[in-house]
């Protein structure tokens, strides 16, 4: 639709935060704090293999798979190679502009004011008022600890969640699908070799990120994980052996394609956090040496200020824990205004294959475990919708087949 | 009022012609066209003489002068040409490169190098033919091709621009899908290098070198070099292409017999793997050169098409005696000729034609771009002039 | 002769997308604009910026599809009321989500990008100065195949493409046309006319596709 702009205007930030913010915490869309939007596994092509489409709820990403034969590594002579392609366009968001000196820019100020809003301030304005006006007066009110809050959170949603500039985001992302599928071993490189030093595969997983709502690394991770377990390779076999040996390569109606060797399902599930104090105290409890960086960003105010704040941290050193609000598979907007994430990658069994928080929220150590106990019952889920999918999907092909083989028959038997 | 008007006085702004060609390429190219001229002073359909040469800095040109024996072992370059057309000089310089043919390549369309040196055809036998089928029947299977480089003298360095890489990609585009290049003329018959009894070097070639099963080609390379451009460089780059080619010769190559059988051991350990290597060896002094389908050769003419209903809209202003021939028909459309400076180039109206002057053509683009309509006649003035052209040069090649 | 569907306004964060499929050719446009230049030096203070990029359906961008951009650049520069929108840029992705030719071929995508890319000005909104369809043909022993399939084109000696105007429900006015390979004169012509025809025919699709977008989009209903 024309003209959508892509930075969100305040007074939904300050509803969102509010929402977020409130007893019990809720959602725009009312969904559960930890239930992942509706997963759609599509695969995009009846005919070729490993094409795969995936919706998140509006987030949109495909993934193909395709391979070809090349010449291993000199230090890996018996393995294949595995490259993910990662390339984000403008065309999932236009804040993603193709260019070097891309960014979210004018996204992050409408951050700021949202973050600042205490939780205590949206409890006093409660119903009577809208939002918007509750934003104004708390900013009002609490002139004294907020001013300083904003140079601080301002850097926090912006950096911590997919917002941050678009090349830190690309690199941010394929790091991710990198660690969770390639170097989690889901795909058997092994496998993948022919002639030990001289020919193997090359598979090669290209995602496409086709609209962005937020939440596209585990869009991705799906949807390649997915295209690996749908992709047929054609059959080769080596005739001969040593020096007259001989490649040759089956085509599709001469023999059956072979599946990839898939050794697990790692599946990504990212949490964004959520702090219903402001950022600054989050941080403060932790050490006197935070202290004296965050005398930096309040070296304006009155010392009067100053020293208020730095007991009220401490007084509120103890409580603290369970401030945060974890949210799953935020959407767009939630991500804009989140201030920390973290992305685990568990398989069905259980496993965790990769974890990663960079920076952001301090958040209490116990609630990561939580984190991968909500996280675990999500891969469980998402595990079985695509093993639904390609059940389906075979049982599909597999009809078409059998009808050859049988038409086949039948000439004969005719004849 | 008219007091008023004699008053005002408007100071009249005057740019010299090429600045005038700079600000408002299309005012200007009105005026001349109006008057029967274009800027360059050529007649509409009068082309640019073109010289056409070897540059002769390729290996094998030195023979030339040195009594047919040395060669310029100094470069690598098989085959050159050089072009000049007006301002505008075009250097071509053609390298080759070996490549295994190889399976690995089969399934591989999206390594264009490797795809397009697959040749099968010498064994008919049932797996062959499914690796045509695969490769994509005749076209692709009997069509050799060239991967230019263009570079456009500009003063400054950096990666190819648009139009470089434009040109490049079309020069490629033509040479593969005319079939210029007989895939076959690139196969390499690879001979073993070997010495005889009597202690005569010997080559042997064909079922006599047996342990080769691998088969190679030559992927050809070249570099063109545009320095002073004054309009559209297709013309002038497939010209100095097709004309460097036609001067292109390929080493002979063999493989050195000591080296055929090594070796090598991986240094890992439990990797107890031979991966066969072999030496490949040019030789420095035999060729044969390379041929070229002679029906294929083609001429590139780029016309650029001036609207004259456009024109006509200010032929109240006076001038009409010039432009007379043309009043009757307000659709007409004048052809231009080999474009040159500012208010040529900036004619988006064009049409682009390879012909070899017997009727047949290789490539046409026609782009209509801000002009007015294009009418079958001026398509069909376009192909009729360029094969004139072609006709006229062709020989020179 | 293959068959074709075609989709619009499927994204949400951009203006305008659609989608556009020739059997095994599918491909998927997305515009955005006019919105401010991204790098000052495309600004152009007269016309609009078309910054156009193509994206292949596996691996990275290489020169091939550099040179779509810049045929797609000449075709859309000259259907856009580019001075419409001074100092603004129109930002364009063309992703090839199956390319279903030859590496060596691009015909099928470029026609493809074409009428996904009309598709997705008019959902975007940009102003055109006409409508727009392109359709190809490969020809081989003097025959005309129309949207041939990949196999088809392999063994064809030439190949056209070409993009023509939409006046009154009917091809018009020809915009854009190459063919590479071995041809000849009379075969352009039929080729162009056989062409012309096929985009009549794929305007009647493109029109109810376009109607029911109308319809789905309409959202002030009593």
């Amino acid at each position: 639709m024309p003209h959508i702009d892509n930075t969100l205007p305040i007074p939904n930030i300050i509803t969102l935060h509010s929402l977020l913010s409130g007893n019990p915490p809720l959602r725009p869309s009312l969904r559960q704090l930890t239930e992942p939007r509706p997963l759609e596994i599509s695969i995009a092509s009846s005919t070729e293999y490993g094409h795969i489409e995936v919706k998140l709820g509006e987030t949109y990403v495909s993934c193909k798979v395709s391979a070809q034969i090349t010449s291993p590594y000199e230090d890996r002579p018996f393995e294949g190679t595995f490259a993910i392609g990662t390339e984000i366009t403008p065309m999932c968001s236009p804040a993603f502009t193709s260019g070097v000196n891309a960014d979210f820019s004018t996204a992050a100020p409408a951050i700021v004011p949202a973050t600042a809003i205490s939780v205590n301030n949206i409890d006093s304005n409660k119903e009577g008022q809208t939002s918007a006006t509750a934003a104004t007066n708390n900013i009002n009110n609490n002139n004294n600890n907020n001013n300083n809050d904003n140079a601080v959170t301002m850097g926090g949603g912006a950096v911590m969640g997919l917002a941050a500039d678009q090349a830190a985001t690309e690199i941010l992302l394929s790091r991710l699908i990198e660690k969770a599928v390639r170097r989690s071993n889901a795909l058997d490189l092994e496998s993948l070799c022919i002639i030990a030093g001289q020919k193997c595969w090359a598979v090669r997983a290209d995602v496409r990120f086709l609209n962005y709502d937020g939440n596209l690394v585990d869009a991705a991770s799906v949807a390649v994980i997915t295209a690996l377990l749908h992709y047929r390779k054609p059959d080769v076999e080596v005739i001969g052996s040593g020096e007259g040996s001989e490649l040759v390569m089956y085509d599709e109606k001469q023999r059956e394609m072979v599946p990839l060797s898939v050794l697990h399902i790692p599946i990504c599930v990212t949490f964004q956090f959520f702090s219903t104090e402001s950022v600054e105290r989050n941080i403060k409890g932790e050490n006197a040496n935070s202290l004296v960086n965050n005398k930096n960003y309040i070296k304006e105010n009155s010392d009067n200020d100053d020293d208020d704040l730095e007991r009220m941290d401490i007084d509120n050193d103890a409580p603290r824990g369970s401030n945060e609000i974890i949210i799953v598979d935020a959407t767009a907007e939630e991500e804009l205004l989140s201030q920390g994430s973290m992305t685990v990658t568990l398989n069905s069994n259980k496993e965790l294959c990769q974890i990663s928080k960079s920076g952001g929220l301090n958040v209490d150590s116990v609630r990561i475990l939580e984190c991968c106990q909500i996280a675990s019952d999500i891969v469980n889920k998402w595990t079985k919708e695509i093993k639904k999918v390609l059940a389906a999907d075979i049982e599909k092909r597999r009809d078409l087949r059998a009808e050859r083989v049988l038409s086949v028959v039948n000439d004969r038997s005719t004849e | 009022m008219s007091q008023n008007i004699e008053n005002v006085q408007l100071k009249g702004v005057i740019f010299s012609p090429s600045e005038l060609a700079l600000v408002a390429p299309d005012i200007t190219l009105t005026k001349y066209i109006k008057a029967g001229y274009r800027p360059s002073l050529r007649r509409f359909n009068e082309f640019k003489p073109m010289i056409i040469s070897t540059a002769g800095i390729s290996r094998y040109d030195i023979s030339l002068l040195n009594d047919g024996k040395k060669i310029n072992e100094l470069t690598t370059v098989i085959g050159s040409s050089s072009i000049k057309c007006g301002g505008t000089s075009t250097i071509c310089t053609i390298s080759a490169g070996l490549v295994e043919d190889n399976f690995e390549a089969v399934n591989d369309y999206r390594m264009r190098l490797d795809a397009d040196i697959i040749v099968n055809n010498d064994d008919k036998n049932e797996e062959n033919e499914e690796i045509d089928n695969i490769l994509g029947g005749n076209l692709i299977n009997k069509n050799g091709c060239v991967y230019p480089v263009i570079e456009i003298a500009k003063g400054t360095t950096g990666p190819p621009g648009d139009e470089e890489i434009g040109l490049g990609e079309k020069l490629y585009e033509t040479i593969l899908h005319s079939g210029l290049i007989n895939r076959e003329e690139l196969k390499v018959d690879v001979g073993l290098k070997s010495i005889d009894e009597n202690g005569n070097e010997i080559i042997l070639r064909g079922d006599d070198v047996g342990v080769i099963k691998k088969k190679f080609s030559f992927v050809i390379y070249a570099r063109i070099q545009v320095f002073g451009k004054t309009g559209p460089l297709f013309d002038q780059c497939y010209a100095s292409l097709v004309k460097a080619l036609s001067d292109t010769k390929l080493p002979e190559v063999y493989l050195n017999e000591r080296e055929s059988n090594l070796r090598t051991k991986s240094g890992k350990r439990n990797a107890n793997i031979n991966i066969q290597s072999y030496d490949l060896v040019c030789d420095s002094v035999k060729y044969r050169k390379l041929k070229l389908r002679k029906d294929r050769i083609c001429w590139s003419s780029t016309f650029g098409i001036v609207d004259l209903s456009s024109l006509n809209k200010e032929d109240n202003e006076g001038d009409i005696d010039i432009i007379t021939e043309t009043e009757e028909d307000i659709e007409q459309s004048i052809l231009l000729t080999d474009l040159e400076g500012e208010a040529e180039n900036n004619l988006s109206k064009r049409i682009s034609v390879l012909s070899n002057g017997e009727g047949f053509f290789t490539s046409i683009t026609i782009e209509k771009g801000n002009g007015s309509r294009i009418t079958t006649d001026i398509i069909k003035q376009a192909l009729e002039l360029s094969q004139v052209r072609a006709k006229d040069m062709i020989p020179k090649f | 002769m293959s068959a074709y569907t075609a989709k619009q306004n499927i994204l949400q964060q951009v203006d305008g997308s659609a989608t556009f499929q020739f059997s095994t050719t599918k491909i998927i446009s997305s515009i955005t604009g006019p919105i401010e230049v991204a790098r000052p030096r495309n600004e152009k203070p007269t016309e609009a910026f078309l910054s156009i990029s193509v994206r292949p359906s596996t691996g990275t961008p290489t020169t091939r599809e550099a040179f779509l951009e810049v045929k797609l650049k000449k075709i859309l520069s000259c259907m856009i009321n580019m001075e419409q929108y001074p100092l603004s840029e129109i930002q364009i992705v063309v992703q090839i989500l199956e390319s279903g030719e030859r590496e060596q071929f691009t015909c099928m995508e470029l026609a493809c990008a074409v009428n996904s890319l009309y598709l997705a000005l008019l959902n975007a909104g940009i102003s055109l100065k006409a409508s727009f369809l392109s359709s190809f043909c490969a020809s081989k022993d003097d025959n005309i195949i129309v949207r041939p399939t990949k196999e088809e084109l392999d063994t064809s000696t030439a190949n056209h493409l070409s993009v023509f105007s939409i006046s009154d429900g009917k091809a018009d006015e020809l915009i854009y046309s190459d063919s590479i390979g071995k041809t000849t004169e009379t075969e352009l012509f039929s080729a162009l006319a056989a062409i012309s025809s096929d985009v009549n025919k794929i305007n009647e699709t493109v029109r109810e596709v376009i109607l029911q977008s109308v319809v789905d989009d309409y959202v002030w209903k009593f």
